[in-house]
This record gives structure tokens, C-alpha cells and sequence, in this order.
């Protein structure tokens, strides 16, 4: 994360406030891609060198729950901590659903129906076509 | 009414790291700042800890002899423990959805405001990369975590020990 000097952002001009503030978050975003290109970068160099990368979803099922489970476990006992874990993580709920629609909206230009495309934006699966292929590409997500 | 002032403002960008998104984040940060401010901000980077380890850098932050600190959230953790929640183990599965999760609106207004009461002011909030965990040999079980000793990131994160 970006922090500045409070301070020292304070003295500023109104217009090199905003400035700082505009810029940070533009390039937040503007990032990106080149993180998620050096993580790919990252995990190859590693498999290169002979190493392995062993996913969470490839190990048991008991090393998923309880490591999932850690965050929150931990955060309870932390009251301030745990007020900060309730704000992130209801942004991440119906993270489920929102993968599908997303998945959704990428295969609606192989939709030969050419069906319903404001009820896919609306996350509706209701072409037929995309409705199957979403459950058999997506079988552990909630049924409509 | 604040008079619109010509004076240069110094903006020293520190960072603990080189060569990875946060050192490519602070280049671009200050080339914009530089571009949009017609040079009325002269932004200056300091990668690889030169102006000092990341808590002395926090302390400049917060006192005004550093301007600008880019670092992860959950090194702060000493001015205010909220700031490793983003830390926290199996918070997100993917860097999408990581990154989604760092331009949402309200984790942005939370994380950007942690530091108001102690000399920080939050500017921007991004995902670097997820968490790993890296071992001589593979570790495929939760038996196998057993009886290890693990070496992490920052030291001081209490919570997630």
C-alpha cells in the first residue's frame, strides 16, 4: 500500500493533494498486470529450477478447511482485528457466483442462440447452451 | 482561502524492495506525479531500504522526513494491528480476485484510514502477489507442517504467527 505523510500531505496545495491521491489510485490499478505477469514469472522460474508448486485445492481436504479457517480463527481473538476481518470479508461472499457470471460473460460470444444477453450481464444463466456447459465446468457451484 | 503556490514540493519515495511491482509501482507513481503536477512535485525513489529498514521508514512517514512509504500493510502492524488483515491466510484464492478485493471501495477506506490518528495518510491500496509457502520438501499433508520451524514475514505480525 501507498502511505504518505500525513503532515506533509496536509501542507500541500489543494490541487497536489488531489494529484497525489489521483495518481496513487490510477496506478493501483495500472499495476496490476504487471504483478499478476511477475507472479507467472515467479511460479515458472520456480518450476523451471526443479521446483514444484503444490496448490491448496491439491492437498488433502482437511489442510483446505483448516488453513482456510486460520484467518478468522486467529482474528476472533483479536477484537480490533476482527472488526477490520468482518469489512474485508463480506466482499469476498457470492465470490462463487460472481466467478460464474464472469465465465458467463466470456463465453456469451460462442452463444449460438444468441439468446439473452442482458439476463447473462444480469447473472442469469438462461441460455441453454451456456447454462450447460456452466454446470459441467462449474460443478461446485450453488444451483440457481 | 488557500493561495495557489508555485513552491516544489519534495516527495521521497521509499521501499524496502527492488526489481519487483512495488519498486515498478514507486518508477511510474513518481514519473505520473512528476508529469501531471508540471513538475510542481519532484518525486525521488529510494528502493532496497537506502533510506533505512521498513519500521525507521514508517517513522519518517509518520514524522514527516520521508513523504511517501510503499510497502506491505501488514509491516505497519505495529502502529496498528488491523493493518495485517489483508495477511490473513485464505482470505482470497487468486490474484484476480485479490486485486478485486484491493479496489473495492470500502476494504480501500478502510485500509487507507488505518494510519489518520498516527501521521499516515493512505493514498493507494494494491495487490503485490499471494502468500507462499516455500519448503525443502513438499508439503502436501497438514502432517507434514508438523514438528518444522517456518521463517515469515514480517517478523513482528502477531496474528498470524
Amino acid at each position: 500500500m501507498v502511505e504518505t505523510s500525513k503532515r506533509w500531505f496536509d501542507a500541500l496545495p489543494k490541487d497536489l493533494q488531489e494529484i497525489i491521491d489521483r495518481d496513487a489510485a490510477a496506478e493501483s490499478a495500472a499495476i496490476n498486470p504487471f504483478a499478476a505477469g511477475l507472479w507467472a514469472k515467479a511460479r515458472k522460474s520456480w518450476v523451471d529450477g526443479g521446483g514444484e508448486l503444490i496448490g491448496c485445492r491439491r492437498g488433502s481436504a482437511a489442510m483446505m478447511t483448516t488453513l482456510s479457517n486460520v484467518g478468522e480463527d486467529i482474528a476472533k481473538t483479536r477484537p480490533q482485528l476482527y472488526e477490520a476481518y468482518k469489512v474485508v470479508t463480506p466482499r469476498l461472499s457470492g465470490r462463487a457466483e460472481r466467478a460464474e457470471i464472469d465465465q458467463c460473460l466470456r463465453w456469451r460470444k460462442q452463444c449460438i442462440t444468441g439468446a439473452g444477453s442482458a439476463l447473462h450481464a444480469m447473472g442469469s444463466i438462461w441460455c441453454p447452451r451456456t447454462w450447460i456447459a456452466a454446470r459441467a465446468r462449474l460443478p461446485s457451484s450453488p444451483r440457481r | 482561502m488557500r493561495v495557489p503556490t508555485t513552491r516544489l514540493s519534495w516527495m521521497k519515495i521509499t521501499l524496502a524492495t527492488l526489481g519487483d511491482a512495488l519498486n515498478q509501482y514507486a518508477t511510474n507513481y513518481a514519473a505520473r506525479s512528476r508529469k501531471i503536477s508540471n513538475g510542481r512535485i519532484k518525486a525521488e525513489v529510494y528502493p532496497a531500504s537506502q533510506l533505512g529498514s521498513i519500521q525507521r521508514q514508517a517513522e519518517g512517514v509518520q514524522f514527516g522526513a520521508i513523504q511517501c512509504q510503499i510497502v506491505a500493510p501488514e509491516f505497519l502492524v505495529g502502529i496498528d494491528e488491523r493493518f495485517e488483515v489483508l495477511a490473513a491466510s485464505g482470505l482470497v484464492k487468486s490474484m484476480a480476485e485479490g486485486q478485486r478485493l484491493a479496489a473495492d471501495p470500502a476494504v480501500r477506506n478502510l485500509m487507507l484510514g488505518l494510519g489518520a490518528d498516527k501521521g499516515l495518510h493512505g493514498a493507494g491500496l494494491f495487490l503485490v502477489t499471494l502468500s507462499s509457502v516455500i519448503a525443502k520438501t513438499p508439503l502436501r499433508h497438514l502432517t507434514n507442517f508438523q514438528d518444522r520451524r517456518f521463517a515469515f514475514s514480517p517478523r513482528n505480525s502477531k496474528a498470524w504467527r
